[in-house]
């Protein structure tokens, strides 16, 4: 956080508003890298997440294809290999294109910064779909905040432009409500489906309740964390009050010790926030909200997020 | 209100500081930052809103003034109430009050007293006045703390009885005239029954101080005389009464002794609060008696000074007593009086009356005997003309030549001879107790003639009064001696010696000086017809200054929590 003499900050305005536009041609061109190296990783990237979702088999096999690192060693068909001395996976009838639902925190923190979290985090989640629809996956995409709001399942080539225009109008405000959110994820994505995060997760009644819902409803979860620099390290604040913009809230700081409390409560907000992760299965990324979006992505990809599975 | 130290008002200065502290700390910059969850560790305050922040300082700011606000007022210490105001404590040093050592009613007043002195409301001022025999002003109106405790130092209880009515009436002058004057009389009850607040010209409050239940042992009176048939001139009849306040039964020993040496010993048993009577032939002659009552029984004896008293022997020439009667008697026998002249007489002749003679409308030249320092005794309802000129005793008359007049008949039945006051100042009533004296019927009157004196009366009026001077003075007792038991008393030829002595003015008794009975006996009553609502400034707590230090105490105590929790107050 900044100590600018500004004492007041505007309010947030929708992200295809502010200062820089939301999409430039150069951000069209990273989309266009991305989607081109989803459908070059595809079956690595998802290889592995595209197994039988019904346990206790019984499931026709239609096909094969060759083994990659990761698939399940039960499903090689060694009868092939002896024959062939070739690695090959069976490929079961009811494996299904993947369902990835956005869920995009618009609360008002999302709004601090320039550019603003919430700018970056519908930047990043429009990286993540253009990834899984260039892998034919289908997508759908959550608003959690006071206005709310949802985009319902799609695929295919025109869904990406539907989807940045659908981005493109969020603004920050409110409260986020990710729990909420979480169930109105369910509802889009029809359907089990890979739920990624995309907030600030700086929520006073409990940073992980929108994925633990998630989680329970049976969804993966990724989660995506997205604070501005000032926020990662902040500068000493002085003699001042601080005034929640999500919340209201307004505290008057403690002269001296305040910097260091805050690091204090940043560090230890952080490793609960990996704890809670590992113990619901889900990875985290913590991005900053200055970071190039094709920089974040490409390091989601790396990281597995867009992979289904992990510990159940 | 008024200010006993009005210069801490000026400590009202401090709030200016604090109210630029408040304006100060308002002109704080407000920084908006998208979550202050990670900046709460190193929060002073939090509020939910800017609203709440703003109420809660200035809540903290009120409470921050209105202490400092009621700690400069409860340092000027204020006063509530009437002020300026000025009350006058009268206080009971009679005997009794000394009974039961630190508990002692006495005791309790000075300690009582020390607590008023020191809640003393600002601009108000006090007196002391000491109820004893003859009242004493130990202190004036003042406002000096230091000049009221050295007064209170120097209260003692006496050994007698207190003057209450002149002790009022002491303090009422004290009081009257000033704004919020009134009197404050502290005591464990009255000698005499009387109603007080008449003696006041301001407002009369009591504090009435029971006397816890004691046991005591004491002289009531105390008395020597001439016998009429002594053996030597130096014999004389010693005669005592002793009571006790407990509530069991005591054993005593009386001891006489003159110079030193004991005469006599003897050994009595009274009933529980009752009294019992002695009487010695002792030899004295010119010497000073002393008597003195010890417990028998190992039962402390709680008021020492009630325990002995002396007195010196005198000789005298005893007046001669003319008894009328009318009718005459058919004889000049002892067997044809009639009881109460029997009483009269044998009265006479303990009082020390040597000669005692009959007198009737027949006596005709008897009458020219009489000389004016002779002493007629009218004994009988009808009472004689004056046919010569001596002193007079009216022993139960009701018709003939009285100097009293509405004497009307009053009855035991009716509650008219119930005892309502006893002036026992009166020489003629010196070592005469009449508690607990039953009297069936007797004489009385509403009226007081002029230059009389009222000193027995009952509900039904007065029945023994006294007046005039020299060979015309004359005294009257109501008392029908075969109606009452007063005549089987040590009261009784005590009284008539003493109606002697006044009367011819010569003594042929000594009468000791001795606690009052209702002293010796603890008696503790409440007094009546005074108001029982305490005086000004009287609270049962705090002083008013106390009462703001503790407001201010509890202001800064929320000021300060709320700063510590760093909450919003709503």
């Amino acid at each position: 956080m900044s100590a600018s003499p500004a004492a007041e900050e505007p309010a947030g305005a929708a992200v295809a508003n502010e200062s820089e536009p939301f999409w430039t041609p150069n951000d069209m061109a990273a989309l266009g890298r991305l989607s081109v190296l989803a459908r070059r990783l595809a079956p690595s990237l998802w290889r592995g997440r595209r197994r039988a979702r019904r346990v206790g088999g019984g499931s026709e096999l239609v096909d094969t294809r060759p083994y990659s690192l990761g698939d399940d060693p039960r499903e090689i068909a060694w009868h092939v290999y002896a024959r062939l001395d070739r690695l090959v996976v069976r490929v079961r009838a009811d494996e299904m294109p993947l369902r990835v639902a956005l869920v995009v925190d618009a609360s008002a923190s999302m709004g601090h910064g320039r550019p603003s979290k919430l700018r970056q985090a519908a930047r990043v989640a429009a990286g993540l779909a253009a990834v899984a629809l260039a892998a034919d996956d289908r997508v759908a995409a959550v608003v959690a905040g006071a206005a709310g709001g949802a985009l319902a399942t799609s695929g295919g080539r025109a869904a990406l432009p539907k989807l940045l225009s659908w981005l493109g109008t969020l603004r920050p405000a409110g409260q986020a409500d990710l729990v909420g959110a979480a169930a109105a994820a369910s509802a889009a994505s029809r359907g089990r489906a890979l739920c990624i995060f995309v907030s600030d997760f700086l929520c006073p009644e409990g940073s992980l309740a929108g994925p633990r819902a998630a989680r329970s409803r049976g969804h993966d979860v990724a989660l995506v964390q997205v604070l501005d620099p000032s926020e990662l390290d902040p500068a000493d604040p002085g003699d001042v009050d601080l005034e929640d913009e999500e919340t209201g809230e307004v505290i008057t700081l403690r002269a001296g010790t305040a910097l260091a409390a805050y690091r204090a409560a940043l560090a230890a907000h952080q490793a609960a926030l990996e704890a809670g992760a590992t113990e619901i299965g889900a990875p985290l990324l913590t991005v900053r909200s200055d970071e190039p979006f094709e920089d974040v992505v490409s390091r989601a990809m790396r990281r597995g997020l867009l992979r289904a599975g992990g510990a159940r | 209100m008024n200010f006993a130290s009005p210069a801490f008002l000026a400590a009202l200065g401090l709030i200016l500081p604090v109210v630029a502290a408040f304006l100060v700390k308002q002109r704080r910059r407000i920084v908006r930052v998208s979550s202050t969850l990670l900046w709460r560790s190193a929060a002073l305050t939090r509020s939910k809103n800017r609203r709440l922040r703003d109420l809660h300082r200035l809540l903290a700011l009120a409470a921050c003034v209105l202490g400092v606000a009621a700690l400069s007022l409860a340092a000027s210490k204020p006063s509530l109430g009437r002020s300026p105001g000025a009350t006058v404590f009268v206080v009971d040093v009679s005997a009794s009050m000394d009974a039961g050592g630190r508990a002692s009613p006495l005791s309790r007043a000075r300690t009582e007293l020390s607590k008023f002195v020191a809640r003393r409301p600002g601009g108000h001022r006090y007196a002391l006045v000491a109820a004893g025999a003859s009242p004493v002003t130990l202190a004036g109106l003042t406002d000096s703390d230091e000049t009221l405790s050295a007064a209170l130092g120097r209260l003692r209880a006496e050994r007698g009885s207190s003057d209450l009515p002149a002790a009022v009436r002491l303090a009422s002058a004290l009081a009257a005239g000033e704004p919020g004057g009134r009197v404050v009389l502290f005591s464990d009850g009255v000698e005499r029954i009387n109603d007080l607040a008449g003696e006041s010209k301001v407002p009369l409050t009591q504090r009435h101080l029971s006397t816890p239940a004691l046991d005591n042992v004491g002289l009531v009176s105390l008395s020597l005389h001439t016998p009429r048939d002594s053996a030597g001139a130096g014999e004389r009849d010693l005669r005592a009464s002793i009571a006790t306040s407990s509530s069991r039964e005591r054993r005593v020993r009386v001891v006489v002794s003159s110079g030193g040496v004991e005469l006599a010993r003897r050994a009595l048993t009274l009933r529980p609060q009752g009294e019992a009577d002695l009487s010695m032939r002792v030899e004295s002659a010119g010497s000073e008696l002393r008597a003195r009552v010890e417990p028998d029984d190992g039962i402390e004896d709680v008021l020492p000074g009630d325990d002995e008293a002396s007195v010196v022997d005198e000789a005298v020439t005893m007046p001669r007593a003319w008894i009328f009667q009318h009718p005459p008697p058919a004889d000049d026998t002892e067997a044809s009086e009639p009881s109460d002249v029997f009483f009269v007489r044998k009265a006479l002749l303990a009082a020390g009356v040597n000669e005692v003679y009959a007198l009737s409308y027949r006596s005709g030249p008897r009458w020219a005997e009489i000389r004016p320092n002779d002493v007629i005794v009218a004994v009988g309802s009808f009472a004689p003309p004056r046919r010569a000129v001596a002193p007079m005793l009216f022993v139960g008359s009701s018709a003939g030549q009285l100097p009293v007049t509405g004497l009307r008949s009053i009855e035991r039945a009716a509650g008219d001879t119930r005892l309502r006051s006893v002036e026992t100042g009166d020489p003629l009533l010196e070592g005469v107790s009449l508690d607990e004296v039953t009297v069936e019927q007797a004489f009385a009157t509403k009226t007081v003639p002029e230059g009389a004196k009222a000193l027995v009366e009952f509900e039904g009026g007065a029945a023994v009064l006294r007046g005039g001077v020299g060979p015309e003075a004359w005294i009257y007792l109501g008392l029908v001696p075969t109606k009452s038991d007063v005549v089987l008393r040590v009261a009784f030829p005590v009284l008539v010696a003493n109606a002697v002595s006044l009367l011819s003015g010569v003594r042929s008794h000594v009468v000791a000086e001795t606690l009052p009975r209702s002293e010796v006996l603890l008696q503790s009553a409440p007094l009546a017809a005074v108001a029982p609502e305490p005086p000004p400034g009287w609270l049962p707590g705090l002083r008013p200054s106390a009462l703001w230090a503790a407001f201010a105490v509890a202001l800064l105590g929320v000021e300060g929590l709320a700063h510590r929790k760093g909450r919003a107050l709503s």
